[in-house]
């Protein structure tokens, strides 16, 4: 099965998302594999660590009751009390981790209690921590519950070894030394004996299984370390490449964008230009051939060729102080309604020449708000008289104002020409000019939506369309207040 | 002047440009055609043969390129005088396609004096 095929659902909507988003996404999955696999490896070494210790910690406690054992036998033949006191104080380890294990047992350990324990363990301090701590994370799972009760296991034999060397003391203390005596006690020394030596073999295999288990335990956790590992390499690996196929992407898109842009750009200026270049010749030139009317024309050619200059100039500069974040945004309180109140009234010529109706209708609560006039302006200005260039004559532009929570949506309905669904994604490119827009206005400059957008950006708003061809369009704008 | 006989159709989608083009070339006797976009362009230049064919490139509905491209195909057309008048340079990729259509006159109108335009359009026609 092809992971990169349309059918899946993820890779189609990350086909769909902006390669910014797409960048951000990338960056944010690497980081967060980086991340995990970093927790993740100091968890499991910290782990392993624990482990290793605690196999230390077996070798100490096997030695201390081997010998233990050793000192005992001693005592059954010598009768020497020095054997039985060393028997105790070898004894002394495996009680001291069965004291920490029985601590770690309960709900709430206290820690000094187990530091304690496992200090007369013999274990190294620096290890006691770890220890602890894989104890109560692990002690339901994951080998630890195994080894847990192996020690526990162990930990009772020991508790037989006890009561049989406090039976062989017993012996010894209460009778007199004498060949006799000893002789008749032997078949009692003999039993005990018998039966440490069994706790013994016994203690033996519980030391071999509970090695065993830790090495699984520990083999078992290498896997998972290194899966993990090896995993997070691969994301990131992947990840990596699919990063540097976007950014070289990105990088030829600009580019192009880029080049497309000076070459559109020089297009429109170069235009009103050529019309103030050629008929200011043919006016030199043939001033006194031309018949009045003829001159008035080519007067009238000039003026507008230099009023479209004029205004292409100013968008352009509007578009880039936009682009470059040089546009300071000047807070003020105003009423938006009367904002397009304004907007209207300058477009008063062209709605009377085209027979436009105009409908506003404005809520009942407060359409006031923290706003930068300069901007909303700017983009309720390009909205409105496109709606009105771009809607045949006696048709109807409706505004219609919504208070939302932290703001105004703003709606501009037409019932003009409405934008050709293939062109629809590009209505916001700097200097694209649908085919229709190119026949009903020629003079357009193709940076009224681009800087619309970028102001309500700018505002903190969004801005978005619906438009049917030759039904008519509508923009929806929402413009927030500004937070002080 | 002996230009009474010949035809220029001038394909461009600014109304304002269309209208002195037109004007100075019936000045100097030509019979001008004239065309606002490539697909009013194309109807004209198969239909009346014209002896050259002033194209602007950006224009709507069917531009200067697409239109030289299906004037091309045609038996008159793969042979008729053709000269592209636009403001676009720097586009590379549509220059290319004008040169590989065979149209080696690539003016940029802002560049050019309405005089020297008339010039070269009168030597091409000679």
């Amino acid at each position: 099965m092809n992971p990169f095929d349309e059918k899946f659902f993820l890779f189609r909507w990350l086909r769909k998302l902006p390669i910014p988003r797409k960048l951000d996404i990338f960056i944010g999955i690497i980081c967060i594999t980086v991340a995990l696999s970093i927790v993740g490896f100091w968890f499991g070494m910290e782990t392993l660590s624990a482990m290793r210790a605690y196999v230390g910690g077996e070798s100490v406690w096997s030695k201390s009751q081997k010998n233990a054992i050793y000192s005992l036998m001693k005592y059954s033949l010598s009768y020497n009390e020095k054997n039985y006191n060393d028997f105790r104080e070898f004894l002394k380890v495996p009680l001291g981790d069965k004291k920490a294990r029985l601590e770690l047992e309960k709900d709430k350990p206290d820690y000094s209690i187990v530091r304690e324990g496992f200090t007369e363990g013999g274990i190294a301090p620096e290890d006691i921590n770890e220890m602890a701590a894989l104890f109560r994370r692990f002690r339901n799972y994951l080998y630890m519950d195994k080894v847990i009760s192996i020690w526990a296991e162990g930990d009772k034999k020991v508790d037989e070894l006890i009561l049989l060397g406090d039976q062989l003391h017993t012996l010894v203390t209460n009778t007199s030394n004498t060949f006799d005596v000893r002789m008749a006690e032997l078949p009692s020394v003999a039993s005990i004996i018998t039966r440490v030596d069994a706790i013994n073999n016994e203690l033996t295999t519980l030391e071999q299984d509970f090695s065993f288990v830790l090495g699984e335990g520990s083999r078992h956790i290498k896997n998972i370390l290194l899966t993990l590992l090896v995993a997070a390499m691969i994301i990131v690996g992947l990840i990596a490449i699919a990063l540097t196929i976007l950014l070289s992407r990105m990088i030829t898109r600009i580019d192009r964008a880029k080049s497309e842009f000076v070459s559109l750009a020089s297009h429109q200026l170069r235009t009103p230009l050529t019309i103030i270049n050629w008929y200011s010749e043919k006016l030199l030139r043939d001033y006194s051939l031309l018949a009045d009317t003829k001159r008035i024309e080519y007067v009238k050619a000039l003026s507008e060729a230099n009023e479209r200059m004029g205004n292409l100039v100013d968008s352009l500069l509007s578009a880039s102080q936009i682009d470059l974040g040089k546009f300071a945004i000047n807070p003020e309180t105003v009423d938006l309604g009367v904002i397009v109140e304004r907007v209207f009234k300058d477009l008063q010529p062209q709605i009377q020449k085209k027979n436009i109706k105009i409908n506003i209708q404005k809520p009942t609560s407060s359409t006031t708000l923290l706003v930068d006039i300069k901007l909303v302006e700017m983009i309720f200005q390009n909205l409105l008289s496109n709606a009105i260039k771009y809607t045949p004559d006696n048709g109807m532009v409706s505004v219609t104002l919504i208070r939302q929570i932290n703001g105004v949506l703003f709606k501009v309905a037409d019932t003009g020409y409405g934008i050709n669904s293939a062109e629809q994604p590009k209505i916001f490119d700097k200097l694209f000019r649908s085919q229709a827009a190119q026949v009903i206005a020629p003079g357009g400059t193709g940076l009224g939506l681009y800087i619309t957008k970028s102001a309500v950006e700018r505002c903190g708003g969004k801005i978005w369309f619906q438009s049917a061809e030759n039904k008519g369009t509508t923009f929806y704008v929402i413009i927030p207040n500004i937070r002080r | 002047m002996n230009t009474i006989e010949k035809t220029i159709l001038v394909v461009e989608d600014e109304e304002t440009l269309l209208r002195l083009l037109v004007d100075e070339f019936t000045t100097e006797g030509y019979r001008v055609l004239e065309a606002k976009n490539g697909v009013e362009g194309l109807a004209i230049a198969l239909k009346e043969h014209p002896d050259l064919i002033l194209l602007d490139i950006i224009m709507p509905r069917l531009d200067g390129i697409a239109t030289l491209s299906k004037l091309r195909e045609d038996e008159w057309g793969k042979t008729a005088r053709i000269l592209i008048l636009t403001n676009l340079e720097g586009d590379a990729e549509k220059t290319i396609k004008a040169i590989e259509n065979g149209v080696f006159e690539y003016f940029v109108k802002s560049r050019w004096t309405l005089e020297s335009l008339k010039k070269r359009v009168k030597e091409k026609l000679q």
